[in-house]
């Protein structure tokens, strides 16, 4: 009986050291990243995914002449059980007539002082979808229409889509349509806001936003929502202590009515009940 | 038995809590950072940017940069001013935005760049 007893509280705090671990003791991952001064080396599979991805993308947008659209990237396996395109991390391509090819603006996180930092970033496609979970040759166009795409490429040259990025605060699971954080979906979502009502102020968005915006609920347990706020990259004091976390989630994009074409690399495993 | 049993149980319970942090893969992609552009450079004029290609399999990798070695800077409508004097692509489908010409043309190498955004 002793015996159960003690394998019960060791699998217990087993569970608890890697769910909650790291977040715990961030001196150690500290000394490890410190320690680890070897540079990366190149994972050849995922540069071949991700070059097959980019040219599946400037074909797709240039026989659409689509000179802005939303491009999302694989998450990990598990993220199907919270949305079902499979997609996890959006960005908004952007022809560039330097580059001769989409350059994908996007908000990521890049943590300082274990506090997760919102920061724009630009990525050639193929970073960018070198940076998806996995290798699955999956990703997710979503194509504005042309009045909006122009509006969109405007702002981006006139840099009033960078002013929507109203804080560094980043969160996972920022709430919709709140003011004190944000997420790369959130980001994508308040640009095409903004450029469809012509009105960049981040506050007037926000509010177009809840107005007019279906987010994702998720429905999250209480062991699912204490586990959550200790994820790194989730701000644990915007959970709220009931009710689903409302946010933006390629989802919620893909089944807004914000798009005229919707277009997988490949159908996803779980095939939403329409495809455009 | 039913010890071992409930520890499965618990262990199940954390196992189906939602990993948001394992795969939300919302960071800047390291590829940037690889040894893939640490190779002997080609260059070719591509207008004011050159491209410095690295050897590889199959199409190349190339890097955008100007004459001082920076990456390409942001896009602006003074950028699209100059592309639209010095481009010479009438093959090219051209999407029109604010009174400029855009010419659609896609390379067929692969442009590497992963940058933060300077903003105004």
């Amino acid at each position: 009986m002793k015996i159960g007893v003690l394998r019960l509280v060791a699998s217990l705090f087993l569970v608890v050291a890697i769910e909650i671990g790291a977040p715990l003791f961030p001196s150690i991952i500290i000394d490890q990243a410190l320690a680890d001064t070897t540079q990366p080396t190149l994972d050849e599979r995922k540069l071949e995914v991700a070059k097959h991805l980019t040219d599946w993308m400037q074909h797709e947008l240039l026989v659409r002449q689509a000179i802005v659209a939303v491009v999302s990237r694989k998450g990990g396996k598990d993220i199907k059980s919270r949305d079902y395109t499979g997609m996890a991390h959006s960005g908004l391509a952007v022809y560039d007539p330097r580059a001769q090819t989409w350059i994908v603006y996007q908000v990521v996180n890049q943590p300082h002082m274990q506090t997760p930092v919102a920061v724009l970033w630009k990525s050639a496609p193929v970073d960018f979808f070198y940076g998806q979970t996995g290798y699955d040759q999956n990703a997710l166009l979503l194509i504005p229409d042309a009045a909006t795409q122009h509006r969109l490429y405007s702002s981006i040259l006139t840099g009033q889509a960078f002013k929507l990025a109203f804080t560094t605060a980043y969160n996972l699971l920022s709430r919709y349509d709140g003011a004190d954080s944000l997420n790369c979906n959130k980001w994508i979502l308040m640009t095409i806001a903004a450029a469809r009502s012509d009105d960049y102020d981040p506050d007037h968005v926000l509010q177009i936003i809840h107005d007019g915006f279906d987010p994702a609920d998720l429905h999250l347990g209480f062991i699912g929502r204490e586990v959550v706020r200790l994820k790194s990259n989730v701000r644990s004091s915007e959970i709220p202590d009931h009710g689903p976390v409302l946010t933006v989630t390629p989802q919620s994009l893909y089944e807004s009515n914000l798009f005229i074409e919707k277009i997988f690399a490949a159908a996803p495993a779980h095939s939403p009940s329409v495809v455009h | 038995m039913k010890n071992i049993l409930s520890a499965s149980l618990v262990l199940a319970c954390f196992a189906a809590q939602p990993s948001f942090a394992a795969n939300d893969s919302d960071v800047a992609s390291e590829l940037s950072a690889t040894p893939i552009l640490a190779g002997l450079a080609v260059s070719e004029c591509i207008c004011e940017l050159s491209t410095h290609a690295v050897g590889s399999a199959g199409r190349r990798m190339v890097k955008l940069v100007d004459a001082s070695g920076n990456s390409i800077g942001e896009l602006t409508s003074a950028v699209l001013d100059v592309k639209g004097e010095r481009l010479d692509q009438s093959y090219a489908p051209r999407v029109t935005v604010d009174k400029k010409e855009i010419p659609l043309v896609v390379r067929r190498d692969y442009v590497e760049m992963s940058q933060p955004v300077q903003q105004k």
